[in-house]
């Protein structure tokens, strides 16, 4: 081997990689070539700091979930939290996170940061699930003071339901097929609430009113919850 | 239980912390990876492999997609809560500033690192990170075996300059 060695294949080599030819050749190179042996050098201390980096700042998956759990009493008796297992249901839902959890999703980390104190309003909070079957009820205790709710199809299998500008009272039941917001009239919470695209029904039931269906492949659904 | 059902119970329990990682340091974002690592057990059991030999790079494969599908609708939500921003509440301080702050400077480092990296040989340097043969990456990435080598240390490279004296 004249030409030096290429990248890819000192890496081959550092990981094993190369068949028996390939590994005869690299080492025959690597004896008398300086300037490889230098880059074979960098290519591993390179390797190693970068494992050493990324395990320095992961953090066990478990650990994190209790803090995640603070606060929204919402869906706690129905969530099914990492629930694939056995012969339970696909059905799971857990808080991402309030404010700073969405606000995460898009700049990054935010952990170990406190919560608000138990008890104080919650402006905004999410919840991802995965409804079974094809058709999904949400469900909206009572009217409020203000508010919105959108219902809409998204692509995949996971439903997300978001609340904007609750005052922590807001609680999400999550069931196998549908969505149960136990809100109080006092409340202006807004709810937008992305289904899969793959139900072929959906209904929502506003408080005492009667139900109004669609189908989600048809378009989206709003509705203004105020009192009127 | 069903036998399907003792395959997935099996393959959650051996491989739902290292997917966790993997996605974690993809998408450099904890919550979405612990989300994405449920959907990816709930794709399993819902739409299994045919062919169940090699579920450890199926697994892989189906979360590097949805990280990458997730991205996207992670731009979509950030329009709608930077329309709410100024109605969040203002958090309490960390308990000790000094030491989050140090840490989460650290964190942010490797996270900028991973994100300056082209999708592709992200996904190829933490897949390596995770133990797959180059066989096995070359197959998740859809390229060549022997370009994974070179893709492994043009990413090696990269990180290193971005984390700079610290790792180099």
């Amino acid at each position: 081997m004249t030409a030096h060695v290429e990248d890819g294949a000192l890496v081959r080599y550092l990981d094993h990689e190369c068949d028996s030819i390939e590994r005869v050749e690299v080492e025959a190179h690597l004896d008398g070539c300086d300037s490889c042996g230098t880059r074979v050098a960098e290519l591993r201390r390179h390797s190693a700091s970068v494992s050493i980096a990324l395990r320095a700042v992961d953090r066990p998956m478990l650990a994190r979930r209790p803090a995640r759990r603070w606060g929204m009493r919402a869906a706690a008796a129905a969530l099914v939290v990492l629930g694939v297992a056995g012969s339970v249901r696909p059905v799971r839902a857990w808080i991402i996170g309030k404010t700073q959890a969405l606000w995460a999703t898009v700049m990054g980390s935010r952990d170990e940061q406190p919560g608000p104190a138990p008890g104080a309003p919650v402006r905004s909070a999410s919840v991802t699930f995965v409804p079974s079957g094809t058709e999904f009820t949400v469900e909206i205790v009572s009217r409020q003071q203000t508010g919105r709710l959108v219902v809409s199809a998204i692509p995949g299998d996971s439903a997300t339901t978001v609340v904007l500008d609750g005052s922590g009272t807001e609680n999400l039941i999550v069931l196998p097929t549908g969505l149960r917001i136990a809100n109080s009239e006092s409340s202006s919470a807004s709810y937008e609430i992305r289904l899969p695209d793959r139900l072929a029904r959906i209904q929502v039931r506003v408080g005492t009113a009667a139900p109004v269906t669609f189908d989600p492949r048809q378009g989206s659904m709003e509705i203004d919850l105020g009192r009127q | 239980m069903s036998h399907s059902d003792r395959w997935v119970s099996a393959l959650v329990t051996a491989h739902r912390e290292a997917l966790f990682r993997y996605l974690a340091r993809f998408t450099g974002d904890a919550d979405l990876a612990e989300d994405l690592v449920q959907e990816t057990f709930v794709r399993l059991s819902t739409h299994p492999p045919a062919e169940r030999s090699e579920p450890k790079r199926w697994l892989f494969t189906v979360a590097t997609n949805l990280a990458r599908d997730a991205h996207r609708v992670a731009h979509r939500r950030s329009e709608l809560i930077a329309a709410a921003h100024d109605r969040f509440p203002i958090p309490d301080p960390p308990p000790d500033p000094a030491a989050l702050a140090e840490r989460d400077e650290r964190r942010a480092r490797v996270r900028t690192a991973l994100a300056g990296l082209g999708e592709r040989d992200r996904t190829v340097l933490l897949m390596r990170e995770e133990g797959f043969s180059h066989r096995e990456i070359a197959e998740a990435v859809d390229t060549t075996t022997k370009s994974v080598g070179t893709m492994i240390a043009r990413a090696l490279d990269k990180m290193a300059r971005a984390l700079g004296p610290e790792v180099a």
